[in-house]
This record gives C-alpha cells, sequence and structure tokens, in this order.
C-alpha cells in the first residue's frame, strides 16, 4: 500500500523496490521532495525541520549551474 | 580486511540487524568506541537480504592504528611518520596499472546490465542518518575521463540513491570530476562514470585527495602502493574499472537536468541543506561473488571520523609538496582537521613575514583556495600534528598585532555551516584567517627570544627515568 511522504506530507509516492527476501521492507521515494525511505523506519522521529518547503524547494541550487548550450 | 581481522582491527556483526537505524549507528559507533578511532564493522545479517548473501563494512579507514596495518607499518606509527613515509617520499612516483582482462576481473564475477539493473537487489544500500534525504554510498570511487583533455580522475563524491537503476552525485565544479562535468556541459554530452567500491586501501585514500588536475591517480596509488592497481574494462562505459572491486556501478549523467538530493549528514558535523544534482542514469553494476558493500559515515568526529582519516593523509601530503616548493623552509603540514579546513603549517621562515607568506600560498593551492579557511604557523620547532604544542605556540608566540590577518570574501565551501548566510543575500560567504605564531628572529647580538634548547643530557636522562619508573613513551 502507497505510503504518503514521511517528510513533506504529499501522497504522491513510489515504490522504489522491495527487499529480496519477500515482505520484509519497501522503499519509497517521494515524487515531490524526492525522499527516500524504507516502510520499516519509525518516521514519527523526523522532525519538522526537515520538511521541505515550497520556498526550500525553490530556492534549492542547481550545483553544477545548469547551463544550456548555445544554438 | 584479511590484516585488520589478523591485528584485532575488524568486528564482525553476525547476529541479524536492520539496515535503518542499525548499520548507520554501528558505524557512528564505531568512530567513538576508542580513543584514536575504532575497529572496522562488517554486519553479515542484513533484514531483507538473504543471510551471508550481502554484507556492509564500515571505518576500514577509520583510526591511524587500521591505515598504518595497511602499510604494513607498526600500528603505533605516528601520523607524520604515516605521511611523510608513503605519501609524501612517494608522492611523485607513478606505477602504471595493470591491465586485466575482464573474464580474469573478480570484480566481474557477476554482470547485470540493462533492463536488469537493480542498485537495490545487489547493493544493500542504507540512510545513515535519521533525515538524510535517502540512501548515500559516501565511499564511492568516481572513475571518469575529462571529455575535452582526456585525462582521467577517480573522485570520491556523496551519491544519493533515486530509484532503482538511477543515482544522484554531487560534483562541485572544482573538484577534478567536476571539471570532467563542466567539460561534458561545454560539450552538450553525457559524462560517463563508473562507481568503484570495496577497494585496495590506497586507492580511496588517493582518490580522495586533492591531486592537481591531470594527475594520473590510478598510477599514482601504484606508485604509493609500489605495486600496479589491476583495471579492466569497463562493461558499458569506455572507462578503466578496478579489478578487484567489490563493487563497480556503471553510467553516464546527463548534462543539463538535475534532481532534488539531500539533506545528508556531512563531515561538518551538520546536515546540508536540499540541492538540486546531476542524475546517473545507471547502465551496468558489476560485483564479486559474495559482495561486500564498503561505506563510511561521515559526522562530527571525535576527534576524527573516517573522513578525516581517509582524506586528512593525502590532503597533508598535497598541501606540504604545493607549498614546499615556493617556501623551502616548511617543514611540514597538518591538513587532517576536517578536509583541511584548517591547516597547521610548521616551518623555518626565511625572512621576516614569511610564514603569512606560505599561508597565504596555501590557501591558494586548488584545495585550500575553497576549503581552508584558518591556517595556523608554527616555528620548525613545534609539532603540527601535537594540539599540546601548538597551543603552546599561541600561547607564547602569537602577537595578536602582527600575526592575524583577516582576509574578507573569501570563496566559501557550501558545505561548512559556518558559510551559511541566514536570511541575507548572499546564499554562502566566508572570510579567511592566518594565524602566524612564528617568532621574529632575533638579532644576532642578542639573545632575547632565541629559543630555548634543552642540554643535550636531557635525552638520555628521560629515557634512564623512564625505566626507573616503567613508564611508557608519551603519547602525541
Amino acid at each position: 500500500m502507497a505510503e504518503d511522504c514521511p517528510r513533506c506530507g504529499v501522497t504522491d509516492t513510489e515504490v522504489v523496490a522491495t527487499s529480496p527476501v519477500e515482505d520484509v521492507w519497501t522503499l519509497y521515494r517521494c515524487d515531490r521532495c524526492e525522499f527516500v525511505w524504507r516502510d520499516t523506519e519509525d518516521r514519527e522521529e523526523l522532525t519538522p525541520h526537515f520538511d521541505a518547503s515550497d520556498e526550500e524547494l525553490a530556492n534549492a541550487d542547481a550545483v553544477p549551474p545548469v547551463e544550456y548550450p548555445e544554438d | 580486511m584479511k590484516t585488520l581481522d589478523e591485528h584485532d582491527r575488524l568486528v564482525r556483526i553476525e547476529d541479524e540487524v536492520a539496515l535503518e537505524p542499525d548499520v548507520g549507528a554501528l558505524s557512528r559507533a564505531s568512530n567513538l568506541v576508542e580513543q584514536g578511532g575504532g575497529p572496522a564493522i562488517l554486519t553479515e545479517d542484513l533484514r531483507g537480504y538473504p543471510t551471508g548473501e550481502r554484507r556492509i563494512i564500515t571505518n576500514v579507514h577509520g583510526s591511524w592504528r587500521n591505515i598504518n596495518l595497511a602499510f604494513g607499518l607498526d600500528p603505533e606509527t605516528s601520523t607524520e611518520e604515516l605521511i611523510f613515509g608513503p605519501f609524501v617520499d612517494r608522492r611523485d612516483e607513478r606505477v602504471e596499472p595493470e591491465y586485466v582482462e575482464p573474464s580474469d576481473a573478480p570484480a566481474k564475477q557477476n554482470v547485470v546490465t540493462g533492463d536488469d539493473v537493480s542498485l537495490t537487489d545487489a547493493i544493500p544500500l542504507y540512510r545513515n542518518n535519521l533525515e538524510d534525504g535517502g540512501p548515500y554510498i559516501t565511499k564511492g570511487v568516481v572513475v571518469s575521463k575529462d571529455p575535452i583533455e582526456g585525462w582521467e580522475n577517480l573522485g570520491i563524491y556523496r551519491i544519493q540513491l533515486k530509484d532503482d537503476e538511477t543515482l544522484k552525485v554531487q560534483l562541485f565544479p572544482f573538484h577534478n570530476s567536476g571539471r570532467h562535468f563542466s567539460h561534458a556541459m561545454e560539450a552538450g554530452e553525457p559524462l560517463e562514470v563508473a562507481v568503484l567500491m570495496g577497494l585496495d586501501p590506497v586507492t580511496p585514500i588517493v582518490a580522495s585527495s586533492p591531486n592537481e588536475p591531470g594527475t594520473d591517480d590510478y598510477a599514482m596509488a601504484g606508485g604509493i602502493m609500489q605495486e600496479s592497481v589491476p583495471v579492466t574494462d569497463g562493461e558499458t562505459v569506455d572507462l578503466p574499472v578496478h579489478a578487484n572491486a567489490e563493487y563497480v556501478i556503471e553510467g553516464t549523467i546527463d548534462p543539463y537536468h538535475r534532481e532534488y538530493e539531500g539533506p545528508m549528514g556531512e563531515f561538518t558535523g551538520t546536515y546540508s541543506e536540499i540541492k538540486r544534482l546531476p542524475e546517473m542514469d545507471v547502465s551496468a553494476i558489476t560485483y564479486r561473488d559474495d559482495p561486500i558493500f564498503e561505506n563510511l559515515i561521515p559526522a562530527k568526529p571525535a576527534p576524527f571520523g573516517e573522513v578525516e582519516y581517509l582524506a586528512g593523509i593525502n590532503t597533508s601530503a598535497t598541501l606540504y609538496s604545493q607549498i614546499k616548493d615556493d617556501f623551502p623552509g616548511v617543514k611540514s603540514v597538518n591538513a587532517t582537521s576536517p578536509h583541511g579546513l584548517m591547516a597547521v603549517v610548521s616551518m623555518r621562515p626565511g625572512s621576516e613575514g614569511e610564514g603569512k607568506t606560505a599561508a597565504m600560498d596555501l590557501m591558494s593551492t586548488p584545495h585550500g583556495s575553497t576549503y581552508t579557511k584558518l591556517v595556523i604557523v608554527v616555528d620548525e620547532d613545534i609539532d603540527p600534528f601535537n594540539w599540546q604544542e601548538i597551543v603552546w605556540s599561541l600561547s607564547t608566540r602569537l602577537h595578536p598585532g602582527r600575526g592575524l590577518t583577516h582576509i574578507e570574501n573569501a570563496p566559501a565551501l557550501a558545505l561548512d555551516p559556518a558559510a551559511l548566510s541566514f536570511g541575507r543575500d548572499d546564499r554562502y560567504d566566508m572570510d579567511k584567517m592566518i594565524i602566524d605564531t612564528t617568532l621574529p628572529s632575533p638579532p644576532a647580538d642578542d639573545f632575547q627570544g632565541i629559543v630555548l634548547d634543552p642540554r643535550p643530557e636531557v635525552d638520555e636522562y628521560v629515557e634512564t627515568l623512564r625505566e626507573m619508573i616503567g613508564g611508557q613513551e608519551g603519547e602525541n
């Protein structure tokens, strides 16, 4: 079953992988903030400092800066 | 690993552990368990993988003892001796890599390409810290080739998992592989890369140090080891890959596409912010039978973590070699504090003020210009690897008016938490400082300020007294 992103709360998440031994863990990724987590982790411990706000994502630096080729 | 095991420097965890939080927590604990760095940790039963089929080793380079053993040295060999032995003396020696046919390369015992690629199936990737943005490869040696100039480089850069076929790689433009990537952007072509994991002990040390652009890193590692590094062909990329690696990940990096990455707990002991980094599309994974994933945890050191041991050796050797050419009076450089953010130079200044200019020279090298924000210069009788002596020099020989130099608006390392400019226009800014504690040369006809040398008999009496009290040589 899909999980909401424990970091930013959105519901658009994807399954990255499942454990080679069946039904032990599932690894998810958030489509918005790209957080990757395992469903066996204690996500209650995550702190709001890391919630990947719209402002943080909008201001995230591209490293190295994106440069488009000249025509 | 065998050498570490023989010297009780390897702890095997046979009980089942969870990838989170156990592996990262064990890795961090190995930094803290002993003064001077702890043993390597091998986890042999990882939850979610068939027992023993996938294993993780951390802290291989996590103490001077571990690294001394890798060189066949006494585990208690001093840091300065280690650095000035293999790494400075053999710095200019080159032993060319030896080509191994792919069919004979242990790194090719298992080959997965195309649609069969699954990073998590092959490699037990895990999140080190609670708030890391995802699982990270923190000790992968990235091989790349300059698409314009043709030279190859080995470098260690942080790499985050995006999905089972994609990674995100941090390539700062001032790093050598970053230079390759900048040229790939200029050319408008994807950059081929390979990520090597689980190697001989020297290649990661060479890869984590600030060698000059154009350095043949495989041949340099061979020179330091006095033995060729075995290399073979990449499966899907035109790059030489370490033939004995536990794992090789191959792929290409699109020059213009970026995706969110981070945060990650960094060597500065703080989380770095979310950035947008290039993506690596994985085209092949090759690995040994029963492979071991070698990784590390960057963290606030105690006083050192594995990053400091791994990168500190050759960073010190490189900075020493670069400034020694200009200032022959330089005796030693200690840049083992995290990644050379600070360096201590010991020297005999050839003229008044040379301590300051040697420090400026260090901060003008490719590594020093970005990383090093503080240089302490001490006289040649002060051991730059002994903090008690450095503090003594600061206490007794510093004249703040003459010895302090503040340089404003210098380049900043984005990972340095002191460089963050919360709420200001600039994202990062950094000043630099020189603390020159070298004494001015006294006039020829004056005795004041002449360094007090102990009588020649003192060393002999130290030995005599040591025997009488059954004491050991003091630790530096």
